[in-house]
């Protein structure tokens, strides 16, 4: 689960609400992650095949993500179905949007980058409470060096709760830090790892 | 930044300023990745020189043309005069200057958007187009070889 | 009721925000911002002598600052208080909020208007500080998240949210995605489900 492994980090699941949409980046790669009405998520190249808008400007219509500029919807496995300028036609099946893998783990949305050989989805799972994403500036080596790789699991211990701090890389100088308690808490626990992850995300960033 | 090489982008016109906005006061903006510097001289003719970024020293003069109330200028050498739009000849219209804004894209990019009608429902809804009338209908495309243009003509679109 | 405004200023945004809301008729004179300058003509200097937008005349009495005009619509055509707290600690809140939209996002604002017009400014320093802002605001609402709150301030929208939304949706202007605040981004499609919420030029309507 931890920097390594070849699976990234970009939500935490319980941020990405049912018919939403956001951009992010891995390694200056963006991509989009949304969520359908039927509650799955999906992690695609953020570029429309057709003129290369970024997808997450986007909709999502019934089962289908919209892309903005034109209004073409494509299906949950990133087939294009309707190209609203020419409704008749039948779309051919090569147009379809570059898809990553993903899955849902331990409370947070993990994507395989795209290209790379196939790994094993993380088989680690559980209840989490959700915290916090927090986008710090500064670059993910150092904020892996200095989060320390906690144990085994990527766990570490803030106050006697068991936090999972999962960073991605966003680009070369800014890392997104995805937190979670492993078990059920309250807003008492997750504002508590809420300013521990406030206070270390001004430590890096002074020291970055 | 450097000056594109592409010739096709070198050797055409473009508007660089608004007209009333040149006076003996130096402007600057870029075109193709070279910056550049517009002016009025003493006689009241329209000066426009290549300038470099880093230094402020002048560099080429190029030529200029003024029209539809812009200043014109070209890195090149291109093959014609602007374009002619007929209505702006005619002594009873007259056109408005209604500004410049940046935005970040690219050049090609905006006349690929200024071509298009299939974004108006999506982009411009409510205002250039709407759901559910998105169907482009079919227009008339043609290459004007004595002018060497593209011409799309007979374009429809359903606008609320 | 006269609303001066400028189609692609987020200051008169504010304000045609909470008309919209308020469902109020009101008669819209263009400003000519740019290239014209017109809110620094002798006409309009009369008016505001600070020269900017928007303006809001009504009996008589022009009203400049955007923040303020929210308040005095909300004074004079909110008397169910649907969108100024009558709670005195939430009122509180709400006019720390508008003065913050104003002071911390006036970076915001320069940033966004030399990344469109050219105006002159420090593009560096302005965005460093209209980030700072819009941290700030997330952290906020992340915090106001753990308390199953939707809203700036309290259980319900209020002018906080037509004060602040603005410079918060149109940060793209000038190159800032929202990629670093997930809460102001969940917080942004609330704003847009309200009653009578209209768009301007860099905020799609579709989402």
């Amino acid at each position: 689960m931890i920097a390594g492994t070849g699976w990234y980090p970009v939500a935490l699941a319980d941020g990405l609400e049912a018919g939403t949409s956001f951009g992010t980046r891995v390694h200056g790669r963006e991509v989009v992650v949304w969520r359908d009405t039927e509650g799955n998520s999906h992690v695609w190249e953020d570029r429309c095949p057709h003129r290369g808008m970024r997808l997450s400007f986007g909709f999502v219509r019934g089962g289908h993500f919209a892309c903005l500029y034109h209004g073409w919807q494509f299906d949950a496995a990133g087939q294009c179905r309707l190209i609203p300028a020419h409704p008749d036609i039948a779309v051919p099946n090569t147009i379809r949007v570059t898809r990553a893998r993903s899955v849902e783990r331990l409370g947070i949305v993990w994507m395989q980058a795209p290209g790379e050989v196939e790994l094993e989805a993380p088989a680690e799972n559980g209840p989490t409470t959700p915290v916090r994403t927090l986008t710090i500036e500064a670059s993910p080596s150092f904020v892996i060096e200095h989060l320390g790789s906690g144990d085994n699991a990527g766990r570490h211990d803030i106050g006697r709760l068991p936090v999972i701090a999962a960073p991605q890389p966003l680009s070369g100088t800014e890392t997104a830090l995805h937190l979670v308690i492993e078990g059920s808490h309250g807003s008492a626990e997750r504002k508590a790892v809420s300013a521990w992850g406030v206070a270390l995300r001004a430590r890096l960033e002074r020291a970055a | 930044m450097a000056k594109t090489d592409d010739p096709v982008a070198l050797n055409d016109w473009y508007a660089v300023e608004t007209l009333t906005d040149v006076t003996d006061a130096p402007r600057r903006t870029r075109l193709l990745g070279q910056d550049i510097v517009s002016f009025r001289d003493a006689d009241g003719t329209l000066v426009t020189h290549e300038i470099d970024a880093a230094s402020g020293a002048l560099g080429a003069a190029l030529p200029t043309r003024e029209k539809f109330g812009c200043l014109w200028t070209t890195l090149g050498a291109p093959a014609r005069e602007i374009f002619d739009i007929a209505e702006a000849a005619m002594a009873d219209r007259r056109f408005v200057i209604c500004g410049w804004f940046k935005m970040r894209t690219s050049g090609p990019r905006v006349v690929e958007n200024f071509l298009d009608m299939a974004h108006f429902p999506f982009v411009h809804h409510g205002i250039l187009g709407a759901e559910p009338h998105t169907d482009v209908p079919r227009y008339d495309c043609e290459i004007r070889r004595d002018v060497d243009e593209v011409w799309a003509t007979n374009c429809r679109f359903f606008q609320p | 009721m006269i609303l001066y405004d400028f189609e692609l200023d987020e200051n008169c945004y504010k304000v045609r925000l909470l008309l919209s809301a308020l469902g109020l008729a009101h008669e819209k004179i263009t400003v000519d911002m740019h290239p014209g300058g017109e809110e620094r003509s002798e006409a309009m200097l009369a008016l505001n002598p600070t020269g900017g937008l928007p303006i809001l005349m009504e009996d008589g009495v022009a009203l400049h600052g955007a923040e303020a005009i929210l308040l005095a619509l909300a004074h004079r055509h909110d008397p169910g208080r649907t969108w100024l707290p009558a709670h005195p600690a939430r009122f509180g809140e709400v006019a720390k909020w508008l003065h913050f939209a104003a002071v911390d996002f006036a970076p915001a604002v320069m940033a966004r208007r030399n990344a469109l017009f050219d105006a002159p400014c420090d593009i560096g320093d302005v965005t460093r500080k209209a980030k700072h802002a819009l941290r700030i605001l997330d952290d906020h609402m992340t915090i106001r998240e753990f308390d199953g709150a939707a809203w700036i301030v309290g259980e319900r929208p209020s002018l906080a949210e037509f004060s602040l939304f603005p410079s918060v949706a149109l940060s793209r202007d000038y190159g800032v995605e929202h990629e670093a605040y997930p809460a102001l981004r969940r917080w942004m499609r609330q704003v847009r489900g309200l009653p009578g919420f209209i768009t301007m030029p860099g905020i799609p309507g579709y989402h």
